[in-house]
């Protein structure tokens, strides 16, 4: 139980570090989906957040760790495996990926932890559109 | 690469020479004409440094999908009403009144017709939005309300419930649409906090089939590609057919359930091929039939 609740408040810090990386967006007038996704990785782990995107729509996906020291990855792609975002960046405990969908379907948004101090490393992806 | 590389190295310069032009010193100067090949090589390592680091941490642009499903963390993220309106703005004004309807608010049916009916509320107010009717808006909020009530997660949309009406009366139109999102996601993690996520699952596909009913409508009174493509959601579709496939026997054989399951069937064909002007008013045929399923006898 203690484990449990030690590994739901280190989410919980991943997201709130997360919407701080996402702010920057906000002001930019990005609507920031009220709603989370996120784990645990390994290093050099990677998984992936299926999601329709929608032709015409501007999508910023930001991902963020609670962990010092750590860095991650995120990027996009289309159902074929092709990489599809405009523009991405990676600052040690956050990255963000930007797409404007060349088309409606599903894409998807491929996370990585590329290197932690940690074995596990908790982690939290938000996105926003316009 | 080579010229690339240059270019940078003269932007350094350029960059270097004018913040020391500021200081104008003779001596400055000298210092930096006699230092200028040391300059020189320690940008050069800085932009080699610069790239390496992108380089070892840059995306392959393309990636073999096939080895991802195993660690897939949902089946499908199912997107907020607010991406479909939001691109449906940009594709012009459609008479957003004639698309709207009252508001069914029902809550004598079972638990899975109330579910299904609250998605379908919901999408309902992102209609009045676009109507920008705010009586409207407000008999959708207190049927989110009413609605949520019958399935015991009333005080988690109570707020957002209240928001919708005061932000509707003042025309904050955008917070509107962010409160039914809200309100959309609440229910849903509740359901799923009180273990009932095939009822949260029903909530979305109410919102879906709704939300799809009034696109197709919209698209097909003025076809184009564009507005077409935004039905390009095979993917969604295998998702809420799974969901219902993997519903417990008792729900999926509810009567509601089952025609639900079988709009969908009846759907996958027509999404999964060119959207042509045909398949968007058989869409909007049966998602009509579909809100008219979920509407009766609540």
């Amino acid at each position: 139980m203690g484990a449990l609740s030690h590994a739901r408040a280190t989410i919980d810090d991943a997201i709130s570090r997360t919407l701080e990386a996402a702010d920057a967006y906000v002001k930019q007038g990005y609507t920031i989906r009220d709603d989370q996704w996120g784990g645990d990785l390994g290093l050099k782990e990677e998984k992936a957040i299926p999601h329709t995107l929608f032709k015409g729509n501007d999508y910023w996906f930001c991902m963020g760790t609670d962990v010092d020291n750590a860095r991650v990855a995120i990027h996009v792609y289309d159902g074929k495996g092709k990489l599809v975002e405009n523009d991405s960046w990676q600052k040690g405990k956050f990255a963000a990926a930007h797409v404007t969908a060349p088309s409606t379907g599903t894409y998807y948004v491929i996370v990585e932890v590329t290197s932690s101090p940690r074995e596990r490393t908790t982690w939290a992806v938000i996105y926003g559109f316009k | 690469m080579g010229a690339l590389l240059s270019l940078k190295i003269n932007r350094y310069c350029r960059i270097l020479r004018s913040s020391l032009k500021l200081r104008r010193t003779p001596l400055d100067w000298s210092f930096f004409r006699m230092n200028r090949n040391w300059f020189r090589t320690a940008l050069i390592a800085a932009n080699c440094l610069v790239s390496f680091n992108c380089w070892a941490e840059s995306a392959p642009s393309q990636i073999d999908l096939r080895k991802f499903p195993a660690t897939q963390l949902d089946e499908v993220v199912v997107p907020l009403p607010s991406e479909v309106f939001n691109v449906l703005d940009k594709l012009g004004a459609p008479n957003w009144r004639s698309e709207s309807r009252d508001p069914v608010v029902g809550t004598r049916g079972e638990r899975a017709q109330i579910a299904l009916l609250l998605g379908s509320i919901v999408a309902e107010g992102f209609v009045a939005v676009e109507a920008a009717d705010k009586e409207r808006i407000k008999e959708v909020g207190r049927g989110v309300l009413e609605l949520a009530r019958a399935i015991g997660v009333e005080r988690t949309v109570l707020t957002r419930t209240n928001l919708i009406v005061t932000k509707a009366n003042s025309g904050q139109w955008g917070a509107v649409r962010h409160e039914l999102d809200g309100a959309l996601t609440d229910v849903k993690n509740a359901m799923i906090e009180l273990k009932d996520s095939q009822l949260a699952h029903l909530v979305s596909l109410g919102g879906w089939i709704r939300g799809t009913e009034v696109l197709t409508s919209v698209v097909g009174k003025r076809y184009s590609e564009d507005g077409a493509d935004l039905l390009n959601q095979p993917d969604l579709l295998k998702y809420f057919q799974r969901r219902i496939a993997d519903m417990p026997p008792r729900m999926r054989s509810n009567q509601l359930v089952n025609k639900i399951e079988k709009g969908l069937d009846e759907i996958s064909p027509l999404i999964n091929q060119k959207i042509t002007p045909e398949s968007v008013k058989r869409i909007n045929e049966i998602t009509g039939q579909m809100v008219k399923a979920i509407d009766s006898r609540a």
